[in-house]
């Protein structure tokens, strides 16, 4: 297969953090945390290398078809959380794979590559929240403040 | 601290003043001269007052806008802006909810620091630093950890700086109680506690909330968790969100972080102090930071019902 990943660079920020990577991605709004085993993956996903290649990076506690199977899997949690410049279509009996890749991974005590994804809250967002505390003042002002951009936009 | 009186400010409220807390200019003024003199004591804690008029965000508090209401009363109405915030026949609760909107104001406005909906307590010249919102049990966790000897900086916003370390936001701590929540507010010196007043690193990143049954067997979580759960209780992550991760990379790349449900407040105070001096002592035994260098049974977390505080 040659398909090449590549991460989409424009409105997203990468900041390394000890051996994890965490994102904003402006476009969406939304900040993404990617484990020690899925940032390798994210960082060569530059559209110069192939799923199979990229493989090659990842450790050696799997043979090749199970870390090419390791980076389908973290590709599709890119392409959902849209970090990728192009949808991906993984290859056919992925759920299968993915089950005795995690069933494999458990025994040998290998890091699974994960990527977490929070919204980033707005003071209204935070005042909505049942466990928010501000009531309605922040909540005003991110509305003054929306409404002022919303003004000045158009 | 004195009250700046504008002579010439505007008619309807010409009585006011200015004060700047972390970088933020607010003025708040009103058409009552006793009520200028009790705003000082509702402004945001590490408030300065100022000479300015330029100011962006502006308050007001009139008495008696209108008219006196049918009883004969007197009537408040608090502005931000021109925007009505209440309308009320009591001065204290005009009063209390100013305050609570300059103090809103300050975190999110506030800048270059990021606010933070976290308790924070100062430990060994580090902070114990607990992200979370309301009614997560922040307060009740922090009480303890001063009344076991920790130095007060919030139970409400941790303020970290550029470098990504934490400032004291140190009002009263405001307790829940009775069976509606009834606000009530305690100092940390009425707990036999001290306030903070220097800028420390977080030693010790929690990410917990009470549960009646639950058993604290917390999990360390990696770093980019731990920017993860900041960035998640920020006050308004939308306002600088690069800046913000970036501040807290910084503030987590010396710290280690836990994260699980807690029993009472009192059983896990002693635990987390004790949590950082191991860290402190481990940390100058290597001479050099720990990040990613500690597991679960060196700490022995997985086993916390061994634990005795010291």
């Amino acid at each position: 297969m040659t398909y090449k990943p590549k991460v989409r660079r424009d409105e997203l920020t990468i900041r390394e953090v000890g051996q994890e990577l965490v994102l904003y991605d402006a476009r969406h709004q939304c900040a993404h945390r990617l484990n020690k085993a899925a940032a390798p993956i994210l960082q060569a996903s530059d559209g110069t290398r192939t799923v199979d290649q990229i493989a090659l990076l990842l450790s050696q506690d799997l043979d090749i078809k199970e870390r090419s199977e390791l980076v389908w899997m973290t590709l599709q949690d890119l392409s959902q959380a849209d970090l990728l410049t192009a949808a991906i279509i993984p290859p056919g009996n992925s759920d299968r794979t993915r089950r005795n890749l995690l069933h494999k991974a458990a025994m040998i005590g290998l890091a699974l590559p994960v990527v977490e994804s929070v919204i980033a809250q707005s003071a209204k967002a935070h005042a909505s929240d049942p466990k928010g505390h501000w009531d309605h003042s922040d909540h005003r002002r991110w509305h003054d403040r929306h409404d002022w951009n919303d003004r000045h936009d158009h | 601290m004195s009250s700046i009186i504008v002579a010439n400010g505007p008619l309807l409220a010409p009585f006011s003043i200015a004060f700047e807390c972390y970088g933020t200019r607010v003025g708040v003024s009103t058409n009552e001269a006793t009520i200028l003199d009790s705003l000082p004591a509702h402004l945001p804690v590490k408030s300065k007052l100022i000479d300015a008029s330029d100011l962006e965000n502006k308050f007001t508090l009139l008495t008696n806008e209108v008219a006196r209401s049918q009883e004969g009363t007197d009537t408040y109405s608090l502005y931000d802006g021109e925007c009505l915030v209440l309308s009320t026949g009591d001065l204290a609760v005009a009063l209390k909810q100013l305050s609570r909107e300059l103090d809103a104001v300050v975190a999110l406005e506030a800048s270059p620091w990021v606010f933070v909906h976290a308790g924070v307590v100062g430990w060994q010249a580090g902070a114990i630093v607990i992200p979370g919102r309301s009614m997560t049990g922040k307060t009740s966790l922090v009480a303890a950890l001063v009344k076991a000897g920790a130095t007060y900086y919030s139970d409400e916003y941790a303020v970290f700086d550029r470098q990504g370390y934490v400032h004291a936001f140190p009002k009263p701590l405001h307790f829940r109680t009775g069976q509606r929540g009834e606000p009530e507010k305690i100092s940390a010196e009425q707990l036999g506690g001290r306030i903070g007043t220097t800028a420390l690193p977080v030693t010790l990143l929690v990410s917990t909330c009470y549960e009646a049954q639950a058993r604290w067997r917390p999990e360390l979580i990696e770093p980019g968790q731990a920017v993860l759960r900041l960035f998640d209780n920020t006050v308004d992550a939308l306002r600088r969100p690069e800046g913000a991760i970036e501040i807290f990379a910084r503030a987590v790349s010396g710290c280690v972080a836990i994260s699980g449900p807690r029993p009472s407040s009192e059983q896990v105070a002693p635990l987390l102090l004790a949590l950082c001096d191991r860290i402190h002592h481990d940390t100058s035994a290597e001479g050099s930071k720990l990040q990613g260098g500690l597991d679960l049974d060196s700490l022995s977390l997985s086993t916390p019902n061994e634990w005795r505080s010291p």
